[in-house]
């Protein structure tokens, strides 16, 4: 087993070497912009991690993205790319945010599931298309998804600007101009911060940050992907018609019947994407609501290797990488740009090294398989014979 | 083969070193705080101005870019009296309110937010540090007061787009002119209204064809489709194209330049920082002095005499208008006695221009018919 | 003895190596090919035969070695340069464009051409000429579609001639050929031969071999064997060198014992891909106990035939009933899950799922049964075990169970499939083309097994393109022609001549002989 234990170790130190990698190249481009890179990385570390706020914004903003994240890699896992996370979550946000308003007088804890509950729904509801395209058309889901994802754009633009707008917000005639945004949610449906709960260990949040027990469903969820995907019969058949469809057909799995499960499970987990947000920061939804976390989550799920554990740290990067370039933005004065550049870097070296290292790795097994159909005797585990070399 | 991993494992030794380098360096210089250096004592702290971007940030041409101007015509004015710093939301526009808190941390004595975006948060953040002043862009937030920490510079863009509508419906040869809004929203809806007012109320025949770009952000800087639309509208017989779409505005003035109709531009004078050979078929702009009103507010709190509230800037207050400058001159000569007879109705009370649909509707009908 | 040597032989390679990450593909090979000799390269899958191939006609760089042309040394850069060289390669997969003519598919790539403009006529007389000379029956304006399988291969040798090649390499040509155009192809490589071309004949099939060869080489996990006479050796001497030990080269089996019918198809009739029927009114039975081979030219359709019987294609009409219980409408699991063992022709695409480990494979499409999960959880240590007895029993050779099964050979990976299906207990086991790819020692395996599982009283239907391996293994034979059965007889009962006619369509049995 030592060899397996030693690609294991390879597989995780390629994308740490990768994000080396990238932060030299940024370090390039600092020098470039006449920017010490040394105090830039140092102001971002110090700035992110020393700072209680900091480390709760970062936890705050890696919320959305471990969604996200595992909402693209159970598409990955069956073979699908579910470019589609962008409407599928803004779809979900509105529907959530329409329970969240247009429901009064439920008790916490009847209001606030169900909203998360109408979030997961419309998410569901906006992937069923595609999917269902895909299984009876052979539509490609990349297209439908994309597609879709500029159907959802308007359609929540005319459902928020032209229908359901907030008209009562305080406006000086001719003058101003009001937020277009939904009302806001009822207080039922708010998601509480868990500041209480952490000064029971005498983490004292300042009030300004907004981390939320969303954070926690987000993990719940990274494990329950894991025993999903990797435990059960149907992360089995997952996975099976992930790699090779025909193969699983052949075997007496339906794909179609995968491939649906599979995208609505990823709906689903989208439609929770933007609920962070909506129900603990903003409490409405307006037609500023943030974008792009769908597009971040492909990232995510890419650099994580749609592991679960690899999806919540590829989060927590992200997260970090967001939170320095406000703190190098305003005490370095680095412009944003940098660190988009930083981030694409990082996001391109992690799959150059990782696709060098799996060919790598795979030589070896190759190898060691070599190995043991010329030396080892039948039907004997020969990994334990690693030694040999 | 062998050679190439070689190599790659030589590079990527290579590469942990130097990181290693680069880290160890970082230690040395131990316990600096990440700030820019601070000013020498002996002289007085300097005023500190700090200002958010929103998405997008400098360098769209139009209204990022007019906050920017303003922030560095102060900086030239007071030099070392001041000192300024801004920043740039992430894509998704979600830190908004951390950046606006930073600043506010930092000890920004002043803080603008570019954009009614940042109405909310501004609210919010303005309670956390009532010694901190704040200006908010375009933004409505109730119940201010001249003691309030807030000022709301707001601007009646309609007015503006009245008076190059005006313009517009002077000069159309063909009766028909057109308007591309960036996303449809109230905001940018203002302007069309005004636009539309201003070309009837001068030109009874004339009729305005209307596009809009998108339903997101992104429809502030599309100039591809801009220039779909401009070419759309133009085929059906504009020809004079009036553009509150921030960049996408580039692809309008490219699809009047090639075909040698009119553009009127937006927000600032845009024949100014149009090519060479597209200044000939801008008419005029109308402009939004959001660097006017960004100067101004420094200006003020600088002197100690920020006063919370409302400020409108509207043609009266010179905060809105139409562009003259050498290029557009020829152009304007023969229309110019007109639009500023508009002009001196408007302030006047003369005419109330509209400044939405509804409003627009009860516009039109007072129009006298022929 | 370099100089004369030079002279006699067109091509000498000497300590050609060539390595790949974790392979020798080519270990210090010495090989010449004298002018004017039809010159067979033997070995099993993965001995080098291809990666050698390949130098010559310069696709790969040699790691160390050197080419000598007619006593020159050279370098071969490229394809293009093979063939300036005067180096053709006929591929076994034919890279012809249906919808062009014999004369386009000549001639494309390079036109004689002045300013752009095609010379037809002088492109025309350059083909019919070397028609005339090599004696190759084949009109230039026919479009490729309407040609047969053998005379496609005749188009691609043409190629080859027409850009000047005096070289001819033949990889596996006889593998989609009935006997009769191999003896076709046979005949128009003397012509060749006797017009002063030089052959190098890839193969395994042995027979082939030595009836067409003067010499012969072998080659052996990267190394070369040895180069014989053809006249001076045997089938049995030359397996010896290509497996390195004493092979059983004739199926043991017994008589079987025939019990009930097991598989029942009647009338059946299915559509291919393209919406043309692919199988029609097919009927026959395989009983228990005895093994039914359907044997026939690739295409024909026996793809569709099976994938239909396993539930993995729509049946059209017609009826097919396994133990007595109509299959027609039933899905792949419902069927495998009435005692059918498959295994697929194409095993990387529909027999395993080659990024997932050996373990996860021995289950697939068992995962589902009660003993090995419930909804909620695999049981990893079942599984685990299953797959551990499995590896032992069909003695299947790898590092871990824990590894992807890409890793393993052919033979392992066909193993698996074999260990998995029959952990199944099967009533009926259907093989579509079992041994495709292996190596002769894989090759003995699954026979035995498959007459094992006869013997235990299965039902076993065999598809195989390998005429040979359907004839020694089947106690009885179907012929399919144009997705019908055009002849059903036992092994013993008919020449091979006889079954290349039923092959071509060139003649059927009587509607009434067949399938009763």
């Amino acid at each position: 087993m030592k060899k397996r234990f030693k690609y294991l170790l390879l597989e995780i130190a390629s994308p740490f070497i990768a994000i080396l990698f990238a932060v030299l190249i940024g370090a390039l481009v600092m020098l470039v912009i006449d920017k010490n890179p040394v105090e830039v990385y140092r102001t971002m570390f110090l700035f992110s991690f020393k700072r209680l706020d900091s480390v709760a914004i970062i936890l705050f903003g890696m919320t959305p993205l471990i969604f996200s994240g595992l909402a693209v890699a159970i598409g990955f896992k069956a073979g699908l790319f579910n470019i589609g996370i962008e409407g599928q979550y803004l779809i979900g946000t509105f529907l959530a945010a329409l329970a969240g308003f247009a429901l009064k007088g439920l008790p916490t804890f009847i209001h606030l599931p169900l909203v998360i509950l109408m979030g997961m729904l419309g998410g569901m509801l906006w992937a069923w298309l595609p999917i269902y395209l895909k299984v009876k058309r052979g539509v490609h889901e990349v297209i439908s998804t994309i597609m879709l994802n500029y159907v959802s754009f308007s359609l929540i633009h005319y459902l928020i600007a032209d229908v359901f707008m907030d008209k009562q917000q305080g406006l000086a005639p001719g003058v101003g101009n009001p937020i277009i945004r939904l009302p806001k949610i009822a207080a039922t449906a708010v998601m509480p911060k868990m500041h209480s709960f952490l000064s029971n260990f005498g983490i004292n949040l300042p009030q300004h940050v907004y981390l939320n027990w969303f954070l926690v469903l987000a993990l719940l969820m990274a494990v329950g992907y894991y025993f999903l995907v990797w435990r059960t019969p149907f992360g089995y058949e997952l996975r099976a018609v992930g790699h090779n469809p025909a193969g699983a057909e052949t075997a007496g799995i339906k794909p179609g019947a995968v491939f649906f499960k599979a995208f609505l499970l990823s709906g689903a987990i989208a439609g929770l994407t933007g609920l962070s947000d909506l129900l603990s920061y903003f409490g409405y939804m307006d037609l500023d609501f943030p974008r792009g976390y769908g597009f971040t989550g492909i990232a995510v799920a890419l650099i994580g290797k749609n592991g679960p554990l690899g999806i919540v740290l590829a989060a927590f990067l992200f997260a970090f990488l967001n939170r320095g370039a406000e703190g190098v933005q305003a005490f370095v004065g680095v412009p944003m740009e940098t660190i988009v550049i930083l981030q694409g870097v990082m996001i391109l070296s992690i799959v150059v090294f990782s696709s060098v290292m799996g060919r790598y790795i795979r030589q070896q097994e190759k190898k060691e398989a070599a190995l043991g159909s010329a030396a080892g005797k039948p039907g004997v585990t020969v990994g334990a014979q690693g030694g040999v070399k | 083969m062998k050679k190439g991993k070689k190599a790659l494992i030589l590079g990527l030794v290579l590469l942990m070193v130097l990181s290693l380098v680069v880290v160890g360096c970082g230690k040395k210089e131990e316990p600096q705080s990440g700030q820019t250096p601070a000013p020498a004592p002996e002289k007085p702290a300097p005023f500190k101005v700090g200002l958010v971007f929103d998405v997008g940030g400098r360098g769209d041409l139009s209204f990022n870019d007019a906050a920017y101007a303003g922030l560095e015509r102060a900086q030239q004015e007071f030099g070392d009296r001041i000192q300024v710093k801004y920043l740039e939301p992430s894509g998704g526009g979600e830190n908004r309110e951390q950046l606006l808190r930073l600043l506010a941390e930092d000890k920004y004595d002043l803080i603008f937010g570019v954009g009614f975006m940042f109405t909310d948060h501004i609210a919010k953040v303005s309670k956390e540090f009532p010694n901190t002043k704040f200006g908010l862009i375009d933004g409505f937030i109730d119940g201010l007061t001249e003691a309030s920490n807030v000022s709301a510079l707001l601007f009646k863009e309609h007015e503006g787009s009245f008076l190059v509508g005006a313009a517009a419906g002077l000069k159309t040869a063909s009766d028909t002119v057109g308007f591309v809004g960036g996303m449809k929203i109230p905001l940018i809806e203002k302007f069309e209204a005004g636009y539309i007012a201003g070309a009837k109320y001068v030109n009874p025949k004339v009729k305005v064809v209307s596009d809009y770009i998108g339903t997101t952000g992104e429809a502030f800087k599309d100039p591809v489709k801009g220039k779909e639309l401009t070419l759309k509208q133009i085929k059906s017989g504009a020809d004079i194209i009036y553009h509150a779409s921030g960049a996408s505005g580039i692809g309008v003035i490219e699809a009047v330049t090639a075909q040698k109709k009119l553009a009127i531009g937006v927000d600032s004078d845009q024949s100014l920082t149009a090519k060479e050979e597209q200044r000939p078929y801008i008419l005029t702009s109308m402009l939004k002095r959001v660097d006017e009103a960004v100067y101004e507010t420094i200006r003020v709190a600088i002197n100690n005499e920020f006063k919370g509230g409302y400020t409108v800037f509207g043609v009266a207050e010179n905060g809105v208008g139409y562009a003259t400058n050498q290029y557009n001159e020829a152009m304007l000569k023969d229309i110019s006695d007109k639009l500023e007879e508009l002009k001196a109705k408007i302030i006047s009370g003369e005419i109330q221009v509209p400044a939405d649909k509804q409003e627009l509707a009860e516009f039109e009908k007072s129009l006298p018919k022929n | 003895m370099e100089k004369t040597g030079a002279g006699v032989n067109i091509i000498e390679l000497r300590r050609i190596t060539k390595r790949f990450p974790g392979l020798v593909a080519n270990d210090s090979i010495n090989l010449e090919i004298a002018r004017g000799e039809i010159h067979a390269i033997v070995g099993e899958n993965g001995a080098g035969k291809s990666t050698l191939m390949k130098i010559l006609t310069g696709l790969y760089q040699p790691d160390e070695g050197e080419i000598y042309l007619n006593g020159n040394r050279v370098a071969i850069n490229g394809p293009r340069q093979a063939i300036w060289h005067g180096i053709g390669m006929v591929h076994q997969h034919f890279m012809l464009i249906p919808r062009f003519t014999v004369l386009e598919n000549i001639v494309l790539g390079s036109e004689p051409a002045r300013g752009g403009v095609l010379k037809e006529k002088a492109a025309r007389q350059l083909v019919e000429e070397l028609c005339r000379r090599y004696d190759f029956r084949l009109e230039s304006d026919t479009r490729v579609w309407d040609l047969s399988v053998g005379q496609q291969q005749r188009v691609e040798i043409l190629k080859v001639l027409y850009r000047g090649a005096e070289i001819l390499i033949l990889d596996e040509p006889t593998a989609v050929l009935a006997p009769q155009e191999v003896k076709e192809l046979f005949v128009n490589l003397r012509n060749l031969k006797d017009q002063g071309k030089t052959i190098i004949f890839i193969s395994h099939k042995l027979d082939e071999v030595l009836s067409i060869a003067d010499r012969i080489s072998v080659l052996r996990r990267g190394r070369m064997v040895g180069t014989v006479l053809a006249g001076e050796t045997d089938k049995k001497r030359l397996s010896e060198m290509m497996v390195g030990r004493p092979v059983l080269l004739k199926i043991d089996k017994q008589e079987s014992q025939t019990g009930q019918e097991t598989l029942v198809i009647k009338d059946l009739s299915v559509m291919g891909s393209m919406g043309r029927p692919a199988v029609r009114h097919v009927s026959f039975s395989v009983r228990a106990g005895e093994i039914y081979g359907i044997a026939g030219i690739e295409g024909n359709g026996q793809t569709e035939l099976i994938e239909a019987l396993v539930g993995l294609r729509k049946v059209h009409t017609g009826q097919v009933f396994i133990l007595g219980q109509p299959i027609v409408g039933k899905s792949v699991r419902e069927i495998k899950d009435l005692g059918v063992g498959y295994i697929p022709e194409d095993r990387h695409h529909r027999g395993l799922v080659l990024p997932m480990t050996v373990w996860e494979n021995a289950v697939l499409g068992l995962h589902r049964t009660r003993e090995f999960s419930r909804p909620a959880s695999l049981y990893f240590k079942k599984i685990l075990a299953h797959a551990e007895r499995l590896v032992r029993e069909f003695d299947v050779r790898l590092g871990s169970v824990d590894l992807p099964i890409r890793n393993l050979s052919g033979g392992n990976q066909q193993k698996v499939i074999l260990a998995r299906e029959m952990s199944r207990d099967p009533s009926l086991i259907i093989a579509s083309q079992p041994t495709r790819g292996l190596d002769i020692g894989a090759i003995e395996f699954v026979h035995k097994q498959l007459i094992k599982a006869r013997d235990q009283g299965r039902a076993v239907l065999v598809v195989s393109a390998d005429l040979e391996e359907v004839l020694s293994l089947s106690d009885r034979v179907g012929v399919i022609y144009s997705g019908e059965i055009v002849a059903e007889f036992r092994p013993q009962e008919v020449t091979l001549e006889e079954i290349g006619h039923y092959m071509l369509g060139s003649k059927a049995q009587p509607r009434e002989g067949v399938g009763a």
